[in-house]
């Protein structure tokens, strides 16, 4: 019964995953978003928001991916606080 | 500790490396990949029980080593030397170090050792200068009675996760696949760390996020794992661990000042009772049934500023009560619940004092209260 249940649960995900590359999209508010403001709402999620001014152009890259991965950031979030971040700094 | 050493050389090699390339170029191009980059976190703390002498006890250091070789490829790894309890001269432990291959904008890839995505604390919260309470909650790396949690902390394995924005929302997905539980026998522990699997059935877990509000201060996810933990040809053969967790995070900024929920809570099923035998003298035993449950509920409040004065932003207040359920035959002990209030100073983004006090309680049977004074600095 339960090994049904993670074949119907990996399913599902699977099927996500296919609806993904398919390509589903944010709302046209959510894809208006500036980076200042993703950088305001994400980072607090787990910690207080760092300045701008604390790390490099070359830091807040490598940071910005690590941080896509671990706070879920999608491709254009992460695109567009790494903008503002290395353009406030 | 000699091998500790020799990794962590290992790895300042590939820094002076990273640093030789890119001194060959300096300035680095604007397009140039190759980045590399030290953080990490340390903290230090001291414990004064209600009923014995307080001390300095514990002193930790976290560096972590990030490196992009290229646009898809992202490695990270983090090494703990910590000196606490009765290893005075130090521990080293590898957190965790992945590899991560980013396949699209929504799906990467990722294999190495790394920490589990069963719920968020451990996978988020854990580090010192992110952990709004002084302590971790018990069960969630806080040991009790030898539990000290119910998923592996870090995992050998193979993953998959990413984002799937849909409108106004976010999901997010992480499934993956790991060596698995295995289980003690003697003693009903489940070790969930494990480089060598003790049969041929791989763990499977995963969890699965939903962001429902447009500003992502919302999150609430759900995880599960399935693993045999008995060895073969014992009489826990077909012995399977499971693991559900339900995770809740709300951050919200306002006029008034950061309200932050955090929650979790954690339940692992082995789905054959155990016999324990307390010693070799016990020829009885005792049968307890091993599904211990644990959760966290935590509250903070940071103040906002006050007339231009920021220093009043600065303070921070923490109230978490945190629960470990667990059979009254167990080896882990009774059912315990701790209550923790704290109060935090941060001096800038990451780094705080915290001043803490913990409230045990057994059962309905007062524990020994203790003061915690801790300093963290993220970097």
């Amino acid at each position: 019964m339960k090994k049904k249940i993670w074949i119907i649960a990996l399913t599902i995900l699977t099927a996500g995953t296919v609806y993904n590359l398919s390509g589903c999209s944010a709302s046209k508010s959510v894809q208006a978003k500036s980076g200042v403001q993703l950088w305001g709402e994400n980072c607090v999620r787990c910690h207080n928001a760092p300045s701008p001014t604390r790390y490099s152009d070359r830091d807040w890259s490598v940071i910005l991916t690590h941080m896509r991965m671990t706070a879920n950031l999608t491709e254009a979030e992460e695109a567009k606080i790494r903008e503002y971040l290395q353009s406030a700094n | 500790m000699k091998t500790g050493l020799l990794i962590l050389l290992s790895l300042m090699s590939i820094q002076l490396f990273a640093q030789s390339d890119s001194a060959k170029t300096f300035p680095p191009k604007p397009d140039d990949n190759v980045k590399f980059k030290l953080s990490g976190y340390t903290f230090f703390n001291y414990v004064n029980p209600s009923d014995e002498n307080g001390g300095f006890a514990e002193a930790v250091f976290s560096p972590i080593f990030t490196w992009r070789p290229s646009d898809k490829i992202f490695f990270q790894t983090e090494v703990e030397f910590a000196s606490s309890g009765e290893e005075y001269d130090g521990s080293f432990e590898l957190e965790f170090a992945t590899l991560n291959y980013i396949i699209n904008k929504n799906m990467t890839l990722y294999a190495g050792k790394f920490l589990g995505p069963l719920g968020t604390f451990q996978a988020r919260y854990h580090p010192a200068w992110i952990n709004k309470s002084i302590n971790k909650p018990i069960g969630f790396g806080n040991s009790v009675n030898g539990l000290k949690r119910l998923e592996a902390g870090s995992e050998a394995g193979v993953g998959l996760k990413g984002v799937l924005p849909a409108g106004n929302m976010k999901f997010t997905y992480d499934i993956y696949v790991a060596n698995g539980g295995i289980l003690d026998p003697s003693t009903g522990d489940v070790e969930m760390e494990n480089l060598a699997d003790n049969n041929k059935n791989k763990a499977i877990g995963g969890r699965l996020a939903l962001l429902p509000l447009s500003n992502s201060s919302l999150e609430i996810g759900v995880s599960g794992y399935t693993a045999k933990i008995g060895d073969p040809g014992s009489m826990y053969e077909n012995t399977r661990a499971n693991i559900f967790a339900v995770d809740l995070n709300f951050v919200k900024a306002t006029a008034a000042g950061i309200f932050d929920i955090k929650g979790e809570y954690q339940q692992r099923t082995v789905d054959k009772d155990i016999v324990y035998y307390a010693d070799d003298a016990d020829s009885v035993g005792f049968t307890f049934n091993n599904n211990p449950s644990i959760s966290y509920l935590q509250l903070a409040y940071r103040l906002p500023a006050v007339d231009g004065n920021n220093w009043v932003h600065r303070f921070e207040v923490v109230g978490r009560i945190a629960s470990m359920n667990v059979d009254a035959n167990s080896p882990y002990g009774r059912t315990m619940t701790d209550l923790t209030l704290g109060l935090n100073y941060w001096l800038n983004f990451s780094t705080v004092f915290k001043l803490g006090y913990d409230i045990p309680n057994y059962n309905g049977t007062a524990g020994t209260n203790v003061l915690l004074i801790q300093a963290a600095i993220g970097f």
